[in-house]
């Protein structure tokens, strides 16, 4: 026997000898899809029906001490629009459907309320705005990916798209588009894009991580402004950047 | 392949979960093979896969994306089939692994070949894990000798001495 049949008889000998079952495949990936995607969401549910609980608890306190006063029968109105917990939302992405299981969030300060993709993203509360980021962190060769939603007082909406004309530019970014949109808000929409670049085999051009900066900025409204920044790169276009405007298409201003 | 690979691991870490269920399609045959080939029970393959590939999952971010992934993957898997043995505590060794090896060796001259891969088959099952695992990873999942050195931390040399090799006798 030579060198290559005595491989081949191997090989054949090996595979023999680890031969499993067909079905084994498809329960394993069961067990594996519970654990990472099933389980969690079960998880999730209860806590919510527990957070549901006590909100509800705090309602009717509230009904009873709001009935008193003008700020009591306020905090009524927009606790109503707060206690809408959860909701799911069919979206579409690279051509493939699926359910978006979102989460109530609010800013009392900021007055608004925004529905959160809560399998894959958190909202951090700052001191100028709130950041939606994803809950996996993608690791430090990668751009930011977020999405921040700030108020501006006192400014008109021309005024603010200067400004960020300006923030595009010292970032480093070209717009690429600026036009007024309906969807996911009615606004005046910004894009910049980083500029091109060789990657590690020397072809110039847009990278996959060539970061993009998209800017939503409201009209005015009682003197208030609202602008929404989203920050991702070219190849997660498809994913977080159209994940970020279904979830900026729930965003509404509570009065 | 290694570029569809690594886009499809970009999605992962983009929170894609059909590109996650491609890779595991990609993966699955061979990784529960090479587990069951290491355990021989398929209750404990599947258990072994199912933690290598939640593993996977939740340390993508560690992943060093300028690196070939499938060596990445099997160490993974071939350090989550020694924690799952270890704590099985499995130990069911009835021959010296040297003797093994002059075995298989003294066999490569064998013409009749389907007697000499059932011989080999039950012999197979009486190597150590360690001299197992090294024939499946090179005779089932095609590594380099290098490769199989870095996937189970061992010496190259301690590769090549695990492995049959035609004209030793």
């Amino acid at each position: 026997m030579n060198s290559n049949q005595f491989d081949e008889q191997l090989k054949k000998s090996v595979n023999r000898y680890t031969n499993v079952n067909s079905e084994l495949k498809r329960k394993t990936w069961e067990g594996i899809s519970e654990e990472l995607f099933i389980a969690p969401r079960r998880r999730k549910k209860r806590k919510r029906i527990l957070v549901g609980s006590i909100a509800s608890v705090a309602t009717i306190a509230l009904l009873i001490f709001g009935f008193m006063t003008e700020t009591g029968q306020a905090m009524i109105q927009d606790i109503k629009e707060l206690f809408v917990e959860e909701k799911n939302q069919e979206i579409e992405l690279e051509g493939h459907k699926e359910e978006m299981k979102t989460q109530l969030e609010t800013n009392e300060e900021l007055r608004y309320i925004i529905y959160i993709d809560e399998d894959r993203y958190k909202l951090i509360e700052g001191q100028d705005g709130d950041r939606v980021e994803p809950k996996e962190p993608l690791g430090e060769n990668y751009p930011e990916v977020y999405m921040e939603i700030s108020k501006e007082s006192g400014v008109p909406s021309g005024e603010i798209v200067k400004q960020i004309k300006t923030e595009i530019d010292k970032e480093g970014l070209e717009i690429v588009e600026e036009e007024t949109v309906n969807n996911p808000i009615s606004s005046t929409m910004l894009r910049g894009i980083g500029r091109e670049s060789a990657n590690e085999l020397g072809k110039v051009g847009n990278q996959w991580d060539t970061p993009v900066h998209r800017y939503y900025v409201t009209e005015q409204e009682n003197g208030q402004v609202f602008v929404i920044k989203q920050a991702y790169f070219l190849e997660a276009a498809e994913g977080h950047g159209a994940r970020f405007n279904y979830m900026l298409e729930s965003f509404k201003v509570v009065k | 392949m290694f570029d569809r690979e690594k886009k499809l691991i970009r999605k992962i870490k983009n929170g894609d979960q059909e590109a996650f269920e491609k890779l595991y399609n990609t993966y699955a045959d061979y990784s529960l093979r090479t587990a069951y080939g290491i355990t021989k029970n398929q209750s404990d393959a599947s258990d072994i896969v199912q933690e290598t590939f939640i593993k996977v999952y939740r340390n993508l971010d560690k992943y060093d994306m300028k690196k070939p992934f499938k060596p990445w993957f099997y160490q993974i898997l071939i350090n989550e089939a020694k924690r799952y043995i270890a704590k099985k505590s499995k130990q069911a060794i009835s021959m010296e692994t040297e003797q093994l090896l002059d075995y298989f060796n003294s066999k490569k001259t064998d013409s009749d070949s389907e007697v000499w891969i059932e011989d080999l088959e039950v012999a197979m099952e009486e190597l150590d894990d360690n001299h197992r695992t090294v024939l499946i990873l090179k005779y089932l999942n095609e590594f380099k000798e290098k490769e199989i050195a870095e996937i189970l931390e061992l010496n190259v040399n301690t590769v090549k001495s695990s492995c049959i090799k035609p004209g030793n006798d």
